[in-house]
């Protein structure tokens, strides 16, 4: 297990004030808030600016690791003493252990078993968690199987709390739509004395699809068609992710028309709708024939654009 | 070893699940949604009051925002306001065939 420079994590010296523990946190917290941040590892940035502040915005907990971190470089291979927690008392983990891999191996090492041994006496039913999964659109039409990795806490017979690495795979049902949940049951935190798990919860967000796009139940496709067919209709099939479907294109239809196939969107309850955007292609003006044909129309046809 | 596992889509949820999937009180959840700041509507009754699935993400991220930046419930509620209007209007970019971010 790696020691962790939480000092450094925060970007704050090791005689920071409470008060700039707390604005570099927040400083922190707004540049990798999952919401905003542009970077593709946020949300593990999130956790590890959350677990060092934590500790380091805590009294108790941060002389607890002032003092069993003394003489350890980042990186360094870290062991806590055997007799670890002796004359501290930590009122609690401090932040949110809900999410798939919210504390790291070294948090639990050192604050775990306090958090857990505060339920000593009473049965409870342990804490849900959370993830954020990836699927592909096609998992909304059909349903889909994906191996999800739990870090679970353990308790050895030291009482050292270690995280073991887990993984389940889970049926996803189809009609999921983006920013839905899904529940599946006992697989949060292990409960007290016995107690039930927790629920693990999986947000959905789809991952981005070449050819269609998504808003709420609703899927988007662009569907190019060449300037006859849109000027005398005409009957195309038309891939969806339900399978091909044969669409009528009216006659007079302009580029950015929207065609609407009811109920072929997500299959939700209700179920969403299939949009087409159409996009009318122009053939290049590269040959002498299609030149001709391109003058022809200009002189033959009374079109005016603007 | 791999288990296989089914899983269910939260369509509804009543405050106190909510509550504890957010790991908040039941009364962090009943004062907001009293306030109008989880749903639209303010309900008249809370114990067998049953809200929209999707209402877990909007009450992890005010909760997150009032955690991170000691924000009280009405500013965590604007900023949540805010990230969905801006999610919505890139969805609609998107749909339409523009680049959104």
């Amino acid at each position: 297990m790696e020691f962790k420079d939480y000092y450094a994590t925060l970007g704050v010296s090791k005689t920071a004030t409470q008060e700039e523990i707390k604005s570099a946190y927040r400083k922190l917290a707004r540049k990798f808030h999952p919401d905003v941040s542009k970077e593709t590892d946020a949300e593990q940035k999130m956790q590890a600016v959350n677990e060092a502040n934590a500790v380091l915005s805590d009294p108790e907990k941060r002389a607890a690791y002032d003092q069993v971190g003394q003489g350890y470089r980042p990186g360094q291979d870290f062991q806590p003493p055997p007799d670890w927690g002796a004359g501290f008392e930590f009122s609690g983990s401090g932040f949110d252990t809900g999410d798939l891999g919210g504390s790291s191996d070294f948090f639990s090492q050192l604050f775990g078993h306090a958090s857990r041994t505060r339920h000593s006496t009473h049965q409870m039913r342990g804490e849900d968690s959370h993830a954020r999964i990836l699927v592909d659109l096609a998992a909304a039409y059909q349903g889909a199987s994906q191996s999800i990795s739990l870090r679970v806490p353990q308790t050895g017979a030291n009482g050292q709390v270690t995280l073991a690495e887990h993984v389940i795979q889970v049926t996803i049902p189809k009609g999921i739509k983006p920013g839905q949940h899904l529940r599946v049951a006992g697989q949060g935190h292990p409960g007290f004395n016995g107690g039930p798990a927790g629920d693990l919860f999986l947000e959905i967000q789809f991952k981005p699809d070449a050819h269609y796009r998504v808003d709420g139940i609703d899927v988007y496709a662009t569907l190019p068609l060449a300037p006859w067919e849109a000027a005398l209709g005409t009957s195309i099939d038309v891939p969806t992710p339900s399978g091909s479907i044969q669409v009528k294109i009216p006659p007079n239809s302009q580029g950015g028309r929207k065609l609407r196939l009811k109920g072929k969107g997500i299959p939700a309850s209700p179920p969403g709708d299939f949009y087409l955007l159409l996009e009318i292609v122009l053939p290049p003006a590269d040959s002498e024939r299609a030149r001709e044909l391109y003058t022809a129309m200009a002189r033959d046809l009374a079109f005016k654009v603007r | 070893m791999t288990h296989r596992i089914d899983c269910l889509i939260v369509e509804n949820i009543n405050p106190a699940q909510l509550a504890q999937a957010c790991h908040v009180e039941v009364e962090w959840v009943n004062t907001r949604l009293l306030a109008g700041l989880l749903t639209p509507e303010i309900p008249l009754g809370l114990e067998n009051m049953l809200l929209n699935g999707l209402v877990l993400q909007r009450a992890r991220r005010m909760r997150a925002i009032e955690r991170d930046f000691d924000a009280n419930p009405e500013l965590s509620a604007l900023v949540v306001d805010m990230i969905e209007e801006i999610s919505s209007l890139k969805r609609q970019l998107r749909a339409a065939g523009l680049p959104a971010d």
